[in-house]
């Protein structure tokens, strides 16, 4: 207090402190002294093996024979003394300065996400008797032509199987191994002796990454606002939330929402009352990412959480769960919002309340006439009910002249319609349902005056929903 | 209170306004929602009635000779749909005997509009009035004793619905015996010892409503009547009769009222159908002075 008192330690200062702390308390940074936790982690892969074959020739490819010839260890032929190509004995025919070169290999065996570990290229060979060409197999990744350690020569039968290890050369990754170009040229320098091949392929080993769960991220219900009803029928309520897949927003398969009270949980039985389950729409994909959208249509009846409600310390919680193509999936809900129901006091009564033909002097006794107050809101109501005279032609019938009761009392008993909002006390409670299963009888009867001219007369009353 | 207090306690107000109106916002505000029904009802046409029928006061009636005597017959006429609902009404006044539905006839049955009063309420006071004839048949005696005059009264509203009642005391309607003659009996210029013989004619119309006879008197005619201190001529030198006869035939004028039966009956009509035709004779005396004589004949009605 001296430094106080000595203008040490400044007002403003002690002003400055108390902002910065309301600034990091609302930040929401002092929860972490709540809970600190590490998550262990572990990725589990499993390496896979897959030949991929052939599928398209070069434009320089001028063998005649075909595509399907390369693509399995099933020769027929002698390639010692095969001069010419026989369509279907397993032989691809490559003759003196004729060219075998492959332009695409199908890859639609390794999965986008795979990690390639090893690209080996396999080639099984044989030569005419007498070939004396020079040439190597080549490949090209893309920087041009370049020889292979495979170099055909005149050999008695079949090579066997042959390995080059295009990994090492550079070939590792889906869309390398896809357009990899693998070569031979025949520079036979003597009798046109051929090069003939069994097969050509490419053994891929790769290994892929255990799947990724999406997560959810901004969820929001309603805006952040307060959700206001709408009576006897639906709100479209809307959740969004941010749906992540570090697979790509492509493996998101699936993404449900549930809007609930809070109080019955993210687990509750669906109840038009405190829980509602939709599917939800995506949109604005891109990357990783796309936004969730959940419409809920809310019935009128559903359970407020507003002050002085019955679950006034409740308030209504939004939840979307994501699963991607693994049945991967995770939820959340709106945790940084508090968003209540409003309470809403409706009703719905009898369009027309019709005395019929009656008679000067008239009184319609015990009181029979029916209409009907249903409750169209989600909490209990009472009325206040107010009318006015009826008339006719610039005649009337003052509004006192009806008589009104929850029960069909004879009409001295009613109560007297007046111009004057009166209360009246209901039974009925709070809809659990619809069409509403909240209704409440109220009986009317009328004393025509004696001296009351003919006519049709027309009145109007009021019902106005109050807290019960 | 200072300036800077002031502006405090302004300050202070609109701080809590602004967190209450803040906390509305925020908290919700519970929607509150009212329906209307419209309420009907047709009132019908309520048919009109009519009570305290009376007729002539609840006195009986009682006529006046060779015209007509205005009758009222009251009524309240009532709609419960208000008086002003009323818009005629009408009555016939009529003897027991013909009843309400009668047709109209001078002398039983008279159908009249009728006169409507201010409205009080459901009410509305009707009178009803009618001009009775002479000649109206009595119920006091005679033939319709046993009867009596009665009054109808029906009300009619806007819808035209029809109401009515009759009187609950009826009245007699009185005997009226009545007769009206020539005011004159000329007999002209005649010489002493001349007799004229029953030939000047005078009539007596029956202006009541019963048939009639009458006593016939009379007076000494003289120049200077009614003094008569000079020359006279008896009352016994006019005979009459009820046909034209010799003068012999017919009876001597008396100063005493002598009865001369009609042949007459009841009017029915009016002007009056009952006339009975006397026929007057004198003789004048032998040495009678010369002078304008004049004397007074009396008929005295009587009932038939």
């Amino acid at each position: 207090m001296n430094y106080l008192k000595a203008g040490k330690i400044s007002i403003a200062s002690l002003l400055i402190f108390i902002f910065l702390l309301g600034v990091w308390f609302f930040s929401g940074q002092h929860l972490i002294w709540k809970k600190i936790s590490v998550l262990p982690k572990i990725e589990i892969v499993r390496a896979e093996t897959v030949n991929i074959l052939p599928n398209s020739k070069h434009a320089n490819d001028n063998s005649p024979s075909a595509l399907s010839e390369i693509t399995a260890d099933d020769a027929t032929c002698d390639p010692d003394t095969k001069s010419a190509d026989t369509a279907g004995d397993g032989c691809y025919f490559v003759d003196k300065n004729d060219v075998m070169q492959i332009d695409t290999f199908d890859v639609s065996s390794i999965p986008d996400s795979a990690n390639i570990t090893g690209v080996v290229l396999h080639l099984e060979y044989g030569a005419e008797n007498g070939y004396n060409g020079t040439n190597y197999v080549r490949y090209d990744n893309g920087s041009g032509l370049t020889n292979t350690t495979i170099q055909p020569t005149d050999i008695t039968g079949w090579s066997g199987d042959l390995t080059y290890d295009l990994y090492a050369q550079g070939v590792d990754t889906k869309a390398e191994l896809q357009n990899v170009d693998i070569e031979f040229t025949n520079n036979d320098g003597a009798a046109p002796d051929a090069i003939h091949f069994d097969y050509v392929w490419i053994e891929v080993t790769y290994t892929v990454p255990a799947n990724q769960p999406p997560t959810i991220s901004n969820i929001s219900l309603n805006g952040g606002n307060n959700i206001n009803l709408t009576e006897n029928t639906t709100t479209l309520v809307t959740a969004t939330g941010t749906i992540s897949d570090p697979d790509g927003y492509s493996d998101i398969t699936q993404v449900i929402g549930r809007i609930f009270r809070s109080g019955v949980g993210e687990n509750c039985t669906l109840n038009d009352n405190n829980c509602y389950e939709v599917s939800c729409s995506t949109s604005s994909c891109f990357g990783t990412d796309c936004q969730a959208t959940c419409n809920f249509n809310v019935w009128f009846h559903a359970d407020p959480t507003d002050i002085g409600s019955p679950w006034e310390t409740e308030y209504w919680v939004a939840w979307i769960k994501a699963v991607d193509s693994q049945n991967a999936s995770s939820s959340a809900t709106n945790i940084t919002q508090t968003v209540d129901l409003n309470s809403l006091e409706a009703l719905e009564v009898t369009s027309e309340i019709n005395y019929g033909t009656m008679y000067p002097g008239e009184v319609i006794d015990p009181l029979n006439i029916v209409s009907t107050v249903t409750t169209t809101g989600n909490v209990a109501i009472d009325v206040e009910i107010s009318g006015t005279d009826m008339s006719s032609d610039g005649n009337t019938i003052s509004v006192s002249q009806q008589h009104y009761a929850t029960s069909s009392v004879a009409f001295s008993s009613g109560y007297a319609l007046s111009s004057t909002p009166t209360a009246l006390e209901l039974s009925t409670g709070k809809p659990t349902s619809h069409p509403s299963d909240q209704f409440q009888n109220i009986y009317w009867g009328i004393q025509i005056p004696s001296g009351t001219s003919m006519g049709s007369y027309l009145g109007q009353i009021t019902f106005t929903a109050i807290s019960d | 209170m200072s300036e800077v207090f002031k502006i405090f306690v302004i300050s202070l107000i609109i701080l809590f306004g602004c967190i209450y109106g803040g906390m509305l916002l925020l908290l919700g505000i519970p929607e509150v929602e009212a329906d209307v029904a419209t309420t009907s009802v047709t009132v019908g046409n309520a048919v009109p009635s009519v009570s305290n029928v009376v007729l002539n006061g609840g006195s009986d009636i009682t006529l006046t000779e060779n015209t007509a005597t205005t009758v009222e017959c009251t009524a309240t006429l009532t709609d419960n749909n208000g008086g002003s609902d009323i818009t005629s009404a009408n009555a016939v006044i009529f003897r027991s005997g013909v009843g309400s539905s009668c047709t109209a006839d001078d002398n039983n049955c008279y159908q009249v509009s009728c006169v409507l009063g201010d409205v009080s309420g459901n009410d509305r006071n009707a009178t009803c009035t009618a001009q009775i004839w002479f000649h109206a048949d009595p119920t006091d005696s005679g033939t319709y004793a046993s009867e009596n005059w009665d009054c109808e009264v029906t009300a009619q509203d806007s819808q035209n619905a029809t109401g009515s009642a009759t009187t609950t005391t009826p009245v007699e309607l009185n005997t009226l015996v009545a007769l009206d003659v020539t005011p004159s009996i000329s007999y002209g210029t005649l010489a002493p010892g001349q007799t004229l013989d029953c030939s000047v004619l005078t009539i007596a119309t029956t202006t009541g409503n019963t048939a009639i006879d009458a006593n016939i008197s009379g007076t000494q005619m003289c120049t200077d009547y009614p003094t008569c201190a000079g020359d006279t001529i008896a009352t016994s030198s006019q005979h009459y009769a009820t046909s034209s006869v010799v003068y012999g035939s017919g009876y001597a004028l008396s100063d005493t009222p002598t009865l001369l039966e009609f042949t007459t009956g009841k009017p029915t009509t009016h002007p009056s159908n009952q006339a009975q035709n006397i026929y007057w004779g004198i003789q004048i005396p032998s040495g009678q002075p010369t002078g304008d004589y004049t004397g007074e004949n009396t008929f005295t009605v009587t009932q038939d």
